[in-house]
Parts: structure tokens; C-alpha cells; sequence
């Protein structure tokens, strides 16, 4: 029986890539009702499609897109989309979040979302046109930039209204950090997603809609989105409207957790030439906003002068981090022509700059030399070296590029010598640019994460940098934070909701959003308990894939060796410390000490059948 | 004579409010954290404790972080607080992620 509540489309795109057909598919009351939207959704189609042993790249996995009951209505920050795939960096749950444009034209359309399965014989992109679906010639489209992929799908289309969503040459060659780009300067930027749509032959896809989604109390829908909207233009999201992210530079200086010299240490002796504050001074160019969001975070930088004039790339905190300190450069410059190739070539700036950085520290080292490098010069700071490293990742040429396109956990295991022990990455996900060391509550969520090292998954750095415990230490009790923070994630992931809002929405607000759109009474605590349930059957999904309480600790760095940063000066984590903390995790979730839930927990999350099998206590 | 000084950093917003990085405060005795930000009020204007969000409610991080040698001041403890000659406190916008 199909969805009933409104808010929803009520139905999406199944799609075999292999014969070139689809068929739409009613989405069940049950799915919706229980597992809200997009994260939810994308748990939901892993768990039931990819089975243990499906390979990433093979036809047999899953790309699923899904929307929110929000998107396409007035609900500010609503027009947000997820990706979905067995991830080929992590082997685990592969997704990502990607904002614009393209989420409201395909609700627009008429569809929740769309699974792909299989693999096109020859390049594709797939058109959504209101009711009408299918595949498009895109053998000219291949070997373009995702910028000249969405300018020529709109030229080919005649119509400028289309969202596009694609990938770049990474993508194409099956770089395992590729990315998939909307809107030029939107990501759904982890796992590697934009490598899959390459194993498939699926260079874009693309929407257009006329329609409108049909909400239950449009009235008290619209007066609340109204208040909403007024809240996100108060003090609480000041922050992201002017600064943007990478206003965080300093503040990370000040704490000593801002991750530079492949997160040797937590400090930069040149924060100040990469902070947001001289950025906004040198380099923004305008700042934009997203469908529908009254907040417009996004920072477009443009380079005014020298070899890099007129270079324009979106300037985030992480991006400015990974590609700046973290690979010791302090040149603006640089930074932005980086992010620039990373957007259009398809990879993503967190996991490109980490990969690199461990590169140049195997060049200090001596581990890496002459040809491994290809010739370069790959010390720490040399911004032209970074530079041309990323390209050569890009397109997987020569000895050096086709190394660092594995990812860091690969490329470090393919190397040895004891490189792996700084690789920083988790379940192959390379790390955020948030210390390991100097913020412990956050370093117990990036490890126990879903997908691999990830902020966005708890958000549990904000106790640490709000002082509300002491972020050097760690015990017992962080486990419970994390597991809030996951629920409470999982839910704004699900709706999908831009996480800039949670400053300014409570739970009850989100439950009394969802109840407006879809006419389906939900309360606070049903939703939290959706947000647990959306985890636990992402973590089944985990465990199908083999799993296991060793996958949820930091790298080796964190643990082996201290900081020299005046100021955390010792500080490391210690085994002890972090087991405690991780059995307070497990404990708060009700799964065992291996990381498994038990079959009490999947029983009260309706969850018993995906219990099978999985060994729970 | 920097250990007769309490220095004081700012960044982003505060930063913009003040019109410049940082000042130093000459003092001879301990000093209550709420009388260095009233002190600093008096000269730069009142945005300066809205920004905090002293005027919503009480300094709760969500809005400001401030950092006394390092360390974060939860919003509880900011009228605890004491400081001495040679203390560094920074007053930055709070961190954020997400998108």
C-alpha cells in the first residue's frame, strides 16, 4: 500500500541501468512513517539490496538518491538530497548530503527519490522530467569537468531551471574519493559515492519539476516556516551569513586543534594568513544561498592576482584546513585553486587534502622519494608540489597519482614501512579537520561514525569546544553524548534538514515540522526513536559488512604520540581512556562490547529481522 | 612588563567590533572575567556583550566561545572566573559545522 501521509511524493524511481528501464515504485506508509527520509531512507535500501560480498563497483551495488518529506515545501533549508552506496573507501555505508537546488526540482517532479542498480554499457546521464524518466547519450559528456558537465546537460535540455548532479573525471576513473557535484559548489562530498556513478557509467543526473508537493496544513506549515525563517536571520546563524566557516581557523588556533602538518600538530604558525577573517578581506568574491534557505552560507572565493587570477572555488573551514595547514600551506592562493580542481575534477577537499599531507610526510620521512613521487618536490608547504599531486590524483597519472587515488588507508598500506601508522583516517574515511587530541569527545564520534571519520554524523565536538567537559580527557559518560548526538543527527539527516539550523530548532520543532507537512501526528521522543532506529539498521548494514568493535578507534597517531603545542603540550589519548569511553558508547546504545545490538534494543527499534543472523546477545 | 598585562584576542565578530586584533589591560590585581567584558563594553560599545549574548538569556557558547589560557569557559562558569597579570583570554565566535 502506498503513503497516505502528505509531504511525501509517495513514490520514486527504480532504475536498472543495465536494460535501460525503470519502474516507479509506491513508497510504503511503514518506510516513511518509520524511517522519515532520506538517511533513513538510504539505511532502509542498503539493508534490504546490498548483500555481504556485493563489491562496491559491481552492478550488483545499490545507488540510491533520496529526498525528505520537507523538500519542495516552504520549511526553510529543506532542498537538501543523500546518496547512498556500499562505500569502495570504507567497504561500509557509504553516503553523503549534497544541498542547492537539486533536491527541490526532483520533489518538484513528483519523486522521493531514485535506486539505480546495474551498469550502463556506455556513458549515461539520467533525466527526470516531471513524470517522465530515462537515459541520455552522455559519450560526449565524458572526460568533462562537473562544471562543463551541468552547462552542456542544460544546454542540451534547452532549459536553465535543470539541476544537475554529476561527476568529473575522478569519478570516471574510479578515484576512490570521488564525489558527485550540484550547483557547481555543492558536494555530496564522502565515501566516495562519485566513484560509483563511474563504475555504472552514470555521468549525471538531472531534474527538472513543475509541480508542487501537496502538504497537510499548508497554512500552519507556511506560519511556522515563516518563524523559522526569522530565526535564521537572529545572532545564532550571524556566524555562517558573514563569517562563513572558515571563521573557524582561529578559533581552532586558540584551542591548539586545528589540524596542520598532516595533524602533527594542532596549531599553524601562519593561521592568520588562512583565517576567515583575511579571507573575507582578499578573497570573497559574493556569498550565495541555496534553495529556499534564508541563511546563505556559501563563501565563493575568486583569486585577484598572480598564476591563479580569476580562479573561483566555495571556501569551507574544512576545505581551507585539509588543503592549507594540514598540508602546511598558508597560501590563500593556492587554497583556492585547489578546491577549485577538487570541485571540478570530482574529488572530495577533506579526503584529498589528508591523503596528501600523509603523502608529504612520507617524502620528510624519506619513505617516498624520486619516482614514488614523480619527481616532485613534496615537502611540506610547497603549495605548487599540492597542487600538482592533486592533479595527478585526479586523473590517477603516474606512480604518485594513481597511489593517492586509493585513499589514504590504501595508499599507506600499499606503501608500509610504518606510514600507516599516520595515515588518519578512520574505517578508511579520511579525518575532518578537527584534532584528534585536543578534542576527545569528538574523536570518540569521527571513530565510532557510520561512514568513517566524520563531524556531522554526532556533532560531539560541540561539548568539547563549548566546555562543557573537558575535552582532554575522556571517560565513560562521552559515550552517552555521542549516542544523543547520532539520534539527534540522524534525525536532521533524515528530513532532511541543514545541520546550520540546529542552533535555532529544537526536536519538538523538527516533530512539529514533519507533523505539518505529512498530517502524520509525530511526537519529540517517536522521532528520536526513529533517529536510534535509522542507526541501528545502518550499523546492521555495517556488521553484514563485516564490522567489528576494532573499526570504531582513532588511527595510531592518537594514541602513540603527543602534542607539542604550547598549551595541550602531552596530550594523547590513552587505550585505557579510550576503551572506557567506547564501552559508555556501546552501554548508551544498548549493543554489546563488540559493537552488536542486542536483540532487546532491535526489538524496541522494530528491528528483529535485521537482527538475524548478526550474532546479538 | 607582559606579566602586568591580561591580554586579550579577538577574532571574527568581535574582531569587526572592536577594529582591531587584540589589547592589553594593565591590571595589578586579580579581575573578575564579567568586569574585563564590561571594561571592554565601555570602550567598544555594547554590541560587544550582545555578541556574547549576554543580552539573550546569558552567555551559553552558542552564540560566542571564550577562552581563558586555553581553556573554554563553559556558560555556568563565566561569572566564576578570575583572572590574574599574565592571563590570555580570546573571544571568538563558536565553532561551527555542518552544512
Amino acid at each position: 500500500m502506498g503513503v497516505e501521509t502528505k509531504g511525501y511524493a509517495g513514490k520514486y524511481i527504480v532504475f536498472d541501468l543495465g536494460k535501460g528501464k525503470g519502474r516507479s515504485e509506491a513508497l510504503s506508509e511503514s518506510v516513511a512513517t518509520n524511517f522519515i527520509g532520506g538517511y533513513g531512507f538510504g539505511a532502509r535500501t542498503l539493508y534490504d539490496n546490498v548483500r555481504a560480498g556485493v563489491e562496491p563497483y559491481s552492478p550488483e551495488n545499490v545507488l540510491a538518491w533520496w529526498t525528505g518529506p520537507l523538500a519542495g515545501t516552504v520549511a526553510p533549508t529543506t532542498s537538501k538530497y543523500a546518496v547512498f552506496a556500499r562505500s569502495p573507501l570504507t567497504g561500509f555505508f557509504g553516503f553523503g548530503v549534497s544541498s542547492g537546488g537539486f533536491a527541490y526540482e526532483l520533489k518538484s517532479a513528483g519523486w522521493d527519490g531514485v535506486v539505480f542498480f546495474g551498469r550502463s554499457p556506455k556513458p549515461v546521464y539520467f533525466f527526470v522530467d516531471d513524470d517522465a524518466y530515462g537515459l541520455r547519450d552522455a559519450s560526449a559528456l565524458w572526460g568533462k569537468t562537473t562544471w562543463e558537465t551541468e552547462e552542456l546537460v542544460r544546454e542540451e535540455l534547452g532549459d536553465d531551471a535543470v539541476r544537475v548532479a554529476s561527476i568529473g573525471p575522478a569519478g570516471e576513473g574510479l578515484v576512490r574519493i570521488a564525489n558527485i557535484t550540484n550547483d557547481r559548489n555543492r558536494q555530496v562530498g564522502r565515501t566516495g559515492l562519485g566513484s560509483v556513478m563511474g563504475s555504472k557509467m552514470l555521468k549525471a543526473v538531472a531534474a527538472r519539476g513543475t509541480g508542487s508537493v501537496d502538504v497537510a496544513d499548508p497554512e500552519g506549515l507556511f506560519e511556522f516556516s515563516m518563524e523559522l525563517n526569522e530565526r535564521c536571520q537572529g545572532p545564532k546563524t550571524e556566524k555562517y551569513r558573514i563569517y562563513g566557516t572558515p571563521a573557524n581557523v582561529l578559533v581552532h588556533q586558540k584551542l591548539c586543534c586545528l589540524p596542520s602538518y598532516n595533524f602533527q600538530r594542532g596549531t599553524f604558525e601562519y593561521a592568520e594568513e588562512v583565517s576567515g577573517e583575511r579571507m573575507m578581506r582578499t578573497h570573497v568574491k559574493k556569498v550565495i544561498a541555496c534553495t529556499n534557505c534564508p541563511i546563505a552560507c556559501d563563501h565563493v572565493n575568486e583569486v585577484r592576482d598572480g598564476p591563479y587570477k580569476g580562479t573561483v572555488a566555495s571556501m569551507d573551514y574544512e576545505s581551507l584546513d585539509m588543503l592549507g595547514p594540514c598540508c602546511g600551506v598558508r597560501d590563500l592562493d593556492s587554497i583556492t585553486k585547489a578546491v577549485n580542481i577538487c570541485d571540478t575534477m570530482g574529488v572530495d577537499t577533506i579526503s584529498a587534502g589528508v591523503t596528501i599531507a600523509w603523502a608529504m610526510e612520507c617524502y620528510e620521512r624519506g619513505i617516498l622519494a624520486g619516482e614514488d613521487v614523480d619527481g616532485l618536490d613534496l615537502r611540506f608547504g610547497n603549495a605548487e608540489a599540492m597542487i600538482r599531486a592533486l592533479g595527478l590524483l585526479c586523473r590517477k597519472e603516474g606512480r604518485l597519482g594513481r597511489l593517492l587515488a586509493e585513499g589514504v588507508k590504501r595508499a599507506s598500506e600499499a606503501v608500509g614501512k610504518g606510514s600507516e601508522k599516520f595515515a588518519v583516517h578512520n574505517k578508511g574515511l579520511e579525518w575532518g579537520a578537527y584534532s584528534m587530541r585536543s578534542l576527545k569527545t569528538s574523536t570518540l564520534g569521527f571513530a565510532t561514525s557510520i561512514r568513517g571519520a566524520c563531524y556531522l554524523r554526532s556533532g560531539s565536538y560541540q561539548v568539547d569546544v563549548k566546555g562543557t567537559v573537558d575535552r582532554l580527557k575522556l571517560d565513560r559518560s562521552r559515550g552517552k553524548i555521542v549516542y544523543e548526538g547520532e539520534n539527534s543527527y540522524a534525525i536532521i539527516d533524515s528530513l532532511i534538514l541543514c545541520k546550520f539550523i540546529r542552533g535555532v530548532m529544537s526536536a519538538g520543532d523538527m516533530a512539529k515540522l514533519y507533523t505539518l507537512a505529512t498530517g502524520f501526528e509525530m511526537t519529540e521522543k517517536q522521532l528520536m526513536l526513529a533517529g536510534e532506529r535509522i542507526h541501528n539498521l545502518a550499523k546492521c548494514f555495517n556488521l553484514v559488512h563485516g564490522a567489528s568493535r576494532k573499526d570504531d578507534y582513532p588511527p595510531p597517531r592518537a594514541f602513540e604520540e603527543e602534542m607539542t603545542d604550547d598549551g595541550v603540550r602531552g596530550a594523547r589519548i590513552t587505550r585505557e581512556e579510550y576503551d572506557e569511553a567506547l564501552d559508555g558508547y556501546y552501554e548508551a546504545r544498548g549493543w554489546t562490547g563488540e559493537g552488536i545490538p542486542m536483540r532487546s534494543k532491535l526489538a524496541e527499534l522494530g528491528l528483529e529481522k535485521e537482527g538475524e543472523g548478526l550474532g546479538v546477545g | 612588563m607582559a606579566d602586568s598585562r591580561i591580554e586579550v584576542d579577538f577574532i571574527g565578530p568581535f574582531r569587526d567590533i572592536c577594529g582591531c586584533r587584540n589589547i592589553g589591560l594593565d591590571v595589578d590585581r586579580e579581575l573578575a572575567l564579567p568586569a574585563l567584558i564590561e571594561e571592554i563594553a565601555s570602550k567598544f560599545g555594547s554590541e560587544f556583550t550582545e555578541r556574547l549574548g549576554l543580552s539573550e538569556g546569558g552567555y551559553d557558547g552558542e552564540l560566542a566561545t571564550v577562552i581563558v589560557n586555553g581553556k573554554v569557559v563553559g556558560g555556568p562558569k563565566l561569572g566564576e572566573v578570575v583572572l590574574r597579570p599574565g592571563d590570555r583570554v580570546v573571544f571568538a565566535p563558536s565553532l561551527t559545522g555542518g552544512g
